[in-house]
């Protein structure tokens, strides 16, 4: 294990913090730790040079050291109690260790299944097919070095037919406690032959300016006809790093519909990568992103057409004040034998501040002739005639701004019809707004 | 069900025409001359005995050497997206030049005869009576210019339009101040060879004012088996002048991968405007993907001067592998760029081409359309960047790149890199990828058109936006080229 020693030198005593998650592990966890070390052997920390990761220097979160969270102090919600719907299915992580406590998720309906990974016993099916799934064919360090230090995890399984309607809720608060801590929050959705559901991540802080790392990992198996409703809130701290990594595979005409609500972190990278391996599977998705300051904002989104009939659509917008820097890369690969896809993606980004940088890379891979396929990005700013317009109605040009940037967004925030999710994503999205200084 | 004959009619000599192009390349006959060759292979003494072979001074065969030594440290760039088997740079003798009956013929009517002919043949004759009227042509042949027409008149403007090899001896300051000033030997490695090993190529200059009263054109042919071509042009553009400068170029068919390694500069200085269009038809290989050249050129443009303008065309219709990214560097205040092309890619063709519009001065724009064809089981991508400094203030871009494909075995891949330092900049980017309408072509076969017919008109209709930028013979030549290729293309 020394080998890996080199690489990891920004995380303090990982070998001895792997060996005891692995006293604690079942075997089939012990075993996955395992296999990701040897992984993570043969890869390495990605530089510019990459093409992944040629606008994104990670340099400023390997530079640092961190400890693993230890301590089992008395948790406070209370920064994000207003966050918290009380008729929710809510499953609380605070600085990566779960509080079954200050969740709910007693009297689940039948069908539904939720349990920390490590209490699944070794041979379960779903974590087999996790494994066969993704682990090989979709790999960089970061997520092996979630496998590597998995614990406890969350598992959500939903059996066939299954319809949940109260929304699942997963929170990963990181407090003031966990300065220069790393934390790697894995999870596993699986849902079964015509199940659907509406399941939320959200990596929040209590606001407070402490440096630590999310290293997150998040798998999803959609069976055929399965529908899943995905928001995903980030809102770390600003000085905080997030990497994030969220894995789909979509059997035959499965749908999964995502929203990625990005504001917080001082270098924060999402990948979203889908498998569609099934006819007519539909996919879409969406991101908002916001920052300001020094923020770089970075995200990379996948889409594999595999087979044919398959549809997808994606929409990110983005925001930018101050210095922020903004990466988009998008990647739609249409296979020999995806014919009928249709498939679509527009990235828009608005520079408001003085110092802003944008770095867009649509592409398009097809190989396939019986398609239709399209792209755009555009970069530019708030129209001056529209502000103009609202300064002659007598509107302050300072809330005129704010108005424009509102409205930029709706376009993305209107989308989802879930009343819960939206007024979730609303408490992010509106103090930051509320705040837009130009 | 017979076809109506009266449909054999109309369509008889357009067919019959294409069908030999397709089965033949047309340009792909070899003329049997006596040549000068050297040996096979590439070291110091080679790039000196180039530099010596054309007479050069002192500062050229060192400027030569560096690039050479530069280029020994470098490596051979797969980033692209093809593959192609390895590249003998040893293998490949760097310097072809048909014999001549006198060192230096002083007028086309002293060029062997069997060498007018070889271009006569391509179309493009260069003696007195029978030339072009409107286009100055400098005919290029393997390592060697073999003449330049109108030079005289042009002289009268005070534009120069000779052999690079030419302008080394007879404007020594021009080319040693712009030569390597928009692409240096240490750009990339197929620029780095080409600075150690250049032939010939273009030279033009165009004094202040003037606006050329033809059309400047270089025909390149390659002709020698076991050759590569490596041009070297050089266009400047002072103060308030313009030029349109045209390219085309083939080579006969072989069965063995031939390099062709260009540079080509442009520069603009201010109010002056360049024009540059190319229509490559080289070897593309045959159906097997067998011989073809491979084109690796490094093109760029810098316009210098405020409100200076740079426009590239292109119709990339041959070439077994082409990788060329023309690029436009804006670095006057209110400069533009363009960029207009048409890849076709058919058979087992590799095309990884689009451009760079590096936006450095302030209310620069830039325009880039791109078609892309695919057809058969070939490979066409576009990769092209745009790039905004933070000193390019109120930069605008728009950027399109739009692929068809014909045929299921094909691919088209888009890679549009936009990178923006600068918060007034605007910039809208789209891209789309469709198979060729099937609704378009049974309206026009029940017009009574054939499927092969429609096609061509409908691919033609594709590309208009980028046909209307070539001058009109160019643009003639180009749809009939396009016609060509597709025949026996059926989606």
């Amino acid at each position: 294990m020394n080998k890996q020693t080199h690489k990891l030198a920004f995380i303090e005593e990982f070998d001895d913090h792997v060996q005891s998650l692995n006293r604690q592990s079942p075997d089939w966890l012990t075993e996955s730790r395992n296999q990701a070390l040897g992984r993570m052997s043969s890869l390495s920390l990605p530089t510019k040079k990459e093409e992944d990761w040629k606008y994104t220097n990670i340099a400023p979160i390997t530079q640092r050291a961190y400890r693993f969270f230890q301590e089992t102090k008395p948790v406070d919600l209370a920064c994000i109690q207003d966050y918290i719907h009380t008729d929710d299915i809510t499953l609380i992580f605070v600085n990566g260790i779960f509080h079954p406590e200050e969740s709910s998720f007693a009297d689940l309906p039948p069908g539904l299944l939720i349990q920390p990974l490590s209490e699944i016993p070794t041979g379960d099916k779903t974590i087999q097919r996790i494994q066969q799934a993704f682990v090989t064919k979709q790999d960089d360090i970061f997520s092996a070095l979630s496998d590597t230090l998995t614990y406890p995890g969350i598992s959500v399984h939903l059996e066939a037919g299954t319809r949940v309607e109260k929304p699942i809720h997963i929170i990963h608060l990181t407090d003031s406690n966990a300065n220069d801590t790393i934390t790697t929050p894995r999870a596993i959705f699986s849902l079964n032959t015509g199940s659907e559901a509406s399941i939320m991540q959200s990596y929040l802080s209590d606001g407070k300016p402490d440096v630590y790392f999310t290293n997150a990992l998040t798998d999803i198996i959609l069976n055929e006809n399965a529908s899943l409703h995905y928001s995903l809130v980030q809102n770390e701290g600003r000085e905080a790093f997030h990497v994030g990594t969220t894995r789909v595979w979509q059997e035959e005409s499965s749908n999964f519909n995502s929203f990625a609500v990005t504001s917080g972190g001082a270098i924060a990278r999402h990948n979203i990568n889908v498998i569609a391996n099934g006819q007519g599977a539909n996919t879409t998705l969406n991101g908002l992103y916001l920052a300001g300051g020094d923020q770089l904002v970075d995200h990379h989104t996948s889409i594999n057409h595999h087979l044919a009939h398959g549809t997808s659509q994606q929409l990110y917008k983005g925001i930018l004040t101050d210095n922020a820097h903004a990466v988009f890369n998008g990647k739609i690969y249409v296979h020999p034998e995806a014919q009928q896809t249709n498939s679509y993606q527009l990235n828009k980004n608005l520079m408001l501040g003085m110092g802003c940088h944008v770095d867009t890379k649509p592409q398009l891979e097809i190989y396939a002739d019986d398609i239709k396929c399209s792209h755009g990005a555009t970069i530019g700013q708030l129209n001056e005639a529209e502000l103009f317009y609202l300064q002659t109605r007598g509107i302050p040009r300072a809330s005129a701004i704010k108005m424009l940037a509102k409205g930029f967004a709706n376009e993305l925030l209107n989308k989802s019809a879930d009343a819960n999710v939206q007024d979730k994503i609303n408490k992010i999205v509106e103090p930051w707004m509320k705040n837009l200084i130009i | 069900m017979e076809k109506p004959p009266d449909k054999k009619v109309l369509n008889e000599k357009a067919m019959e025409e294409s069908k030999l192009a397709s089965r033949d390349y047309k340009y792909g006959f070899y003329t049997d001359i006596e040549t000068y060759t050297i040996p096979k292979g590439l070291n110091e003494d080679v790039v000196r005995l180039i530099s010596q072979e054309k007479g050069e001074p002192q500062w050229m065969t060192d400027q030569r050497l560096k690039a050479y030594r530069h280029w020994t440290t470098m490596e051979e760039p797969h980033w692209c997206n093809f593959k192609y088997g390895p590249i003998d740079y040893q293998g490949i003798s760097y310097y072809n030049a048909p014999k001549q009956q006198k060192d230096e013929p002083e007028s086309l009517d002293e060029v062997d005869p069997k060498l007018l002919k070889t271009f006569e043949k391509l179309g493009v004759p260069l003696s007195e009576q029978k030339r072009l009227t409107g286009v100055a042509v400098d005919a290029i042949f393997d390592s060697v210019s073999v003449g330049t027409t109108h030079q005289k008149e042009l002289a009268k403007h005070g534009i120069i339009f000779c052999p690079i090899s030419e302008a080394v001896h007879s404007h020594p300051e021009l080319v040693q101040k712009y030569l390597g000033s928009v692409v240096p030997y240490t750009d990339n490695f197929f620029a780095a060879l080409n600075s150690a090993v250049f032939s010939d190529g273009s030279f033009c200059y165009i004094p202040k004012g003037v606006r050329c009263p033809i059309e400047l054109s270089t025909y390149f042919r390659i002709n020698a088996a076991k050759s590569g071509q490596f041009e070297r042009t050089l266009i400047i553009a002072e103060d308030n002048s313009y030029v349109s400068y045209l390219e085309g170029c083939t080579a006969p068919m072989r069965d063995e991968n031939q390099l062709h390694a260009a540079v080509v500069e442009l520069v603009v200085l201010d109010n002056a405007e360049i024009k540059y269009s190319t229509v490559q038809n080289w070897y593309a290989g045959d159906k097997e993907g067998k011989g073809g050249i491979y084109n690796f050129v490094t093109k760029r443009g810098k316009c210098i001067g405020v409100n200076s303008h740079i426009s590239w065309t292109q119709v990339e219709a041959g070439s077994a592998i082409t990788w060329k990214y023309p690029c436009c560097i804006l670095q006057g205040d209110n400069s533009r760029g363009e960029f207009y092309s048409v890849a076709l890619t058919n058979n087992r063709m590799q095309a990884d081409t689009g451009t760079k519009m590096i936006h450095i001065g302030k209310n620069t724009r830039s325009r880039i359309v791109s078609k892309g064809i695919s057809t058969d089981e070939a490979n066409n991508n576009y990769r092209g960047l745009v790039k905004i400094m933070p000193t390019a203030d109120r930069a605008r871009n728009h950027s399109q790149c739009d692929s068809m494909l014909v045929g299921n075995k094909c691919c088209a891949n888009t890679f549009p890199y936009i990178e923006v330092n600068n918060n007034s900049a605007i910039l809208e980017h789209e891209a789309t990828t469709s198979k060729i309408n099937a609704d378009q072509i049974f309206y026009l076969q029940s017009r009574g058109l054939d499927v092969e017919g429609a096609i061509a008109l409908i691919v033609n209709g594709f590309c208009k936006e980028v046909f209307k930028e070539l001058p009109m013979e160019f643009a003639v030549e180009a749809v009939r080229l396009l016609e060509m290729k597709l025949e026996g293309s059926v989606g």
